[in-house]
């Protein structure tokens, strides 16, 4: 069906999502895929985005499919085959959307027409009487006049006009009017319709009869409807010599350009010329130079007496045409008959054809402009994906010039606040400003060490924040998550330790917890992660006003750096932390590595006990492992930049 | 004309269906060459096919050089083959099977057949699927490792997210540097 194709984006609800991933979806949401999706609130979202491989994924989709029935894209590393879904494997590609967004699109449709069916089956016998009754209006005549189409569509709207171009080519399908040419099977000319929009070329509508005064036109692939063969109203002249077959360029189509705004710009245009034309010769001039193919004098192609409003296409025709010339090559000749009988001639053919020519430069230059800019668009896109995924890693790396216009990424604004602002000159006792018992951290490594020595489950609670701790599973439920700006602040902020209210919980407690981290498995952490983040938003770049920073330190464990908040660097820092016996001002000195990285890492270090602070007792721990900065150690500086690309 | 090419190695170790296979195929820049059989013993109930000699793929550094990952066979019959691809490699990436009846116990079986490697060369320990099974915890791990004597890094890895088995490598090759910047 001829239907105005619903160009609105697609309203999509994001739900559980890593942070990064969001923020590429955000990036694609407002840049490229700004004409395929629009982010809105889950109640309004036709379709969602998961993140399957998130905390808690599989209860919200299913909880979510449950409520709202819709659709959903699933992104995850391994394959997820639920019903009414798509997966899009990570790491996300901006194809991979695109193609999502097709597939979605389909599915909603399918969703709203099953609906309508159910909903609305007297709205649609309703439509189709007034199908009946537009096909009723059109004059009884073998083929059907544009004209008479024009006229028709003339009066209503966009939806109105296709309905009546449906009418019109459904009308030829039924009475099989053609005598000329006659399709043995309507599906094998659909099917070959079909393949000609998959291979993406452009059909060449030029007339053959010269001699009988036909007219050649150029269709694009988008006039070709799956469903109808041929939009007989979405037809643009070719070059003039009729016989002549014209080849096409393969890459000016695209899926894109199957767009029915296209049509319907060319159809109004072609309505448009029994009004008065305000084109200015002028601008035809141009639009003829522009387009050298559609550069057609009217005295060569058709009889100067005819009408573009006389001009019969016949589907049938079309069709065979169609057979034939996929057989014998990738052109195609579609024969467009010229009924000199008419007796409505209206309108002067010049006058027609440039009105048409001018539609030509509306639908093929914005194109092919639009295709390129679509692809360099894309290309940008993409590489800019890259410097943020790139950024995520490293900050360092990011060249100064880079710096100077990058914009902060998520992941910047979460290390100033896990890391601090401080400055590269900054001395380092004048960090050293944090009081560690003021802070509610102080507390919760206290309950933790009883709950591991009692085995016991503890519950602590301050203000409006309740940590659980499990010592059995080495895990900790928090009720806030202990990534939000408000964890960050309530930790950050001195206390008094007698706010902070602890208990041993028995076991209804601890069932009835144990209840809600299975609902919101999200907020709940390995002990590790939990005194990492708690440890890194409490300091904020600080150190703890005890700290000795020419006392030589180590690290007794290398933390589980893959499931802890990422802090810039951290792998270097645990080996020079590792195996270097140096102090904390030696090594800030001595590594080419932000000073508050290695504090922030400091800090949560000790705040797990990995810190060792006789570095000189531990095994592995050397002062002659060489921990200065060199950038030109050759195989392994390049192999450690391929892996942090 | 010979691309003259660096050659390096790291070597991926571990019990059967630990995610060696998995893990070279996540960083390898070409399809993972690999001598998977369908297994025979009680393999068999743990995966349909197992490595039998070897996994190779490798990574391109720049046109001329290249880092090769070699992946040894799980079973211990086959272990006349460590011995083979241990030799000139630059680290050993030990993958443990949290999921497995004793994961402790071959950690110590591991760390015990490479002890000449890992005296003198550098190790990493992933203890993959954690997610199936979350005991014993890295914790316990560390603390197997103390007994041990052995002091490495230790995460828990995902062999199918290239960020996590990148973090392992990074880690051997900080902890054989710990100056080189990158």
């Amino acid at each position: 069906m001829l239907n105005t194709r619903n160009k609105q984006p697609i309203k999509v609800g994001i739900l559980e999502i890593s942070a990064q991933n969001k923020a590429l979806l955000e990036f694609f949401f407002n840049d490229t895929g700004k004409s395929y999706f629009k982010k809105v609130d889950s109640d309004q979202a036709s379709c969602f985005i998961i993140d399957y491989d998130s905390p808690g994924a599989k209860e919200s989709w299913e909880a979510t499919f449950k409520k709202s029935q819709n659709p959903g894209i699933i992104i995850s590393i391994k394959e997820i085959d639920l019903p009414s879904t798509i997966w899009v494997a990570k790491p996300l590609t901006i194809k991979a959307l695109m193609n999502a967004s097709l597939t979605i699109k389909e599915m909603i449709d399918n969703k709203n027409s099953v609906k309508e069916a159910v909903i609305a089956p007297i709205e649609k016998k309703q439509e189709k009487q007034q199908q009946e009754e537009i096909i009723a209006e059109i004059p009884q005549h073998e083929n059907i006049p544009l004209k008479t189409v024009i006229d028709i569509t003339e009066k209503d709207d966009i939806d109105v006009k296709n309905k009546i171009v449906e009418a019109t080519v459904q009308k030829n399908i039924q009475e099989n009017i053609t005598t000329e040419y006659q399709v043995e099977d309507e599906t094998l000319a659909e099917n070959i319709v079909e393949t000609i929009i998959e291979e993406k070329f452009e059909l060449v509508v030029a007339g053959t009869n010269a001699a009988a005064s036909s007219t050649s036109f150029a269709v694009s692939s988008d006039l070709v409807d799956v469903n109808h063969g041929l939009n007989t109203s979405n037809l643009f002249l070719d070059d003039g010599d009729t016989s002549s077959i014209t080849p096409i360029d393969k890459t000016k189509i695209d899926n894109n350009s199957k767009n029915e705004d296209d049509i319907d710009s060319l159809l109004e245009s072609l309505i448009s010329e029994g009004e008065t034309d305000n084109s200015s010769p002028a601008d035809l001039d141009l639009a003829k130079s522009e387009i050298p193919k559609v550069n057609h004098n009217v005295v060569e192609v058709a009889p100067k007496t005819a009408d573009l409003e006389d001009l019969y296409i016949d589907l049938k025709a079309v069709t065979t045409k169609l057979e034939n010339s996929i057989q014998s090559s990738d052109e195609l000749v579609i024969e467009v008959f010229d009924h000199t009988q008419s007796d409505n001639n209206t309108k002067p053919i010049d006058k027609l054809i440039d009105d048409v020519q001018a539609d030509t430069n509306i639908i093929s230059i914005p194109e092919k402009k639009s295709k390129l800019s679509k692809k360099s668009a894309e290309e940008e896109l993409q590489s800019l994906l890259e410097e943020i995924r790139h950024e995520a890693d490293d900050p360092s790396s990011i060249s100064k010039s880079q710096k100077k216009t990058y914009l902060p990424t998520m992941a910047d604004e979460r290390w100033k606040l896990t890391c601090g602002k401080n400055k590269k000159k900054q001395n380092l006792q004048s960090l050293c400003t944090i009081t560690p018992s003021e802070h509610i951290l102080s507390s919760l490594l206290e309950t933790i060490k009883q709950a591991k020595e009692t085995k016991t489950v503890y519950r602590v609670k301050f203000k409006d924040i309740i940590v659980v701790i499990y010592p059995k599973t080495d895990s900790i439920y928090c009720n806030e998550s202990i990534f939000s700006d408000y964890y960050a602040n309530i930790c950050h902020t001195p206390i008094s330790k007698n706010d902070i209210k602890k208990h041993q919980l028995d076991e209804s407690e601890i069932r009835l917890y144990r209840n809600k981290i299975e609902v919101r498995n999200e907020n709940s952490h390995s002990m590790e992660s939990f005194i990492w983040t708690t440890s890194l938003v409490t300091h904020q770049g600080h150190l703890p006003i005890t700290t000795d920073i020419n006392k030589t330190i180590g690290l007794k464990y290398w933390p589980n750096l893959t499931r802890l908040e990422n802090v810039p660097h951290a792998i270097q820092i645990s080996a020079i932390f590792h195996k270097c016996s140096k102090s904390l001002s030696e090594i800030t000195n001595e590594m080419d590595i932000p000073k508050k990285y290695i504090i922030a890492f400091y800090n949560a270090a000790l705040s797990l006990d990995f810190i060792q602070q006789d570095g000189k007792k531990r095994p592995s721990a050397s002062t002659s492992v060489d921990s200065r900065p060199n950038k030109n150690r050759g195989f392994f500086s390049r192999l450690l930049q391929k892996l942090s690309t | 004309m010979p691309i003259q090419t660096q050659h390096k190695k790291i070597l991926f170790t571990g019990p059967v269906g630990a995610g060696k296979t998995t893990a070279i195929q996540t960083m390898s820049d070409v399809s993972v060459m690999t001598t998977d059989e369908d297994a025979s013993d009680m393999t068999k109930d743990r995966k349909s096919q197992t490595t039998v000699t070897m996994d190779y793929g490798y990574m391109n550094i720049g046109e001329k050089e290249r880092i090769h990952l070699y992946g040894t066979p799980g079973q211990e019959r086959f272990d006349f083959m460590w011995d083979i691809l241990k030799n000139g490699a630059l680290g050993l990436v030990l993958l443990i099977d949290n999921s497995r009846k004793n994961p402790q116990q071959d950690l110590k079986f591991y760390t015990e057949s490479f002890k000449d490697f890992i005296t003198s060369g550098e190790l990493v320990i992933g203890v993959t699927k954690v997610d199936e099974s979350s005991s014993p915890t890295i914790d316990d791990y560390r603390q197997c490792l103390i007994e041990l004597s052995i002091n490495a890094p230790i995460f828990s890895v995902d062999s199918r997210e290239k960020s996590d088995i990148s973090s392992l490598i990074q880690a051997l090759l900080y902890s054989i540097d710990p100056g080189v910047a990158a």
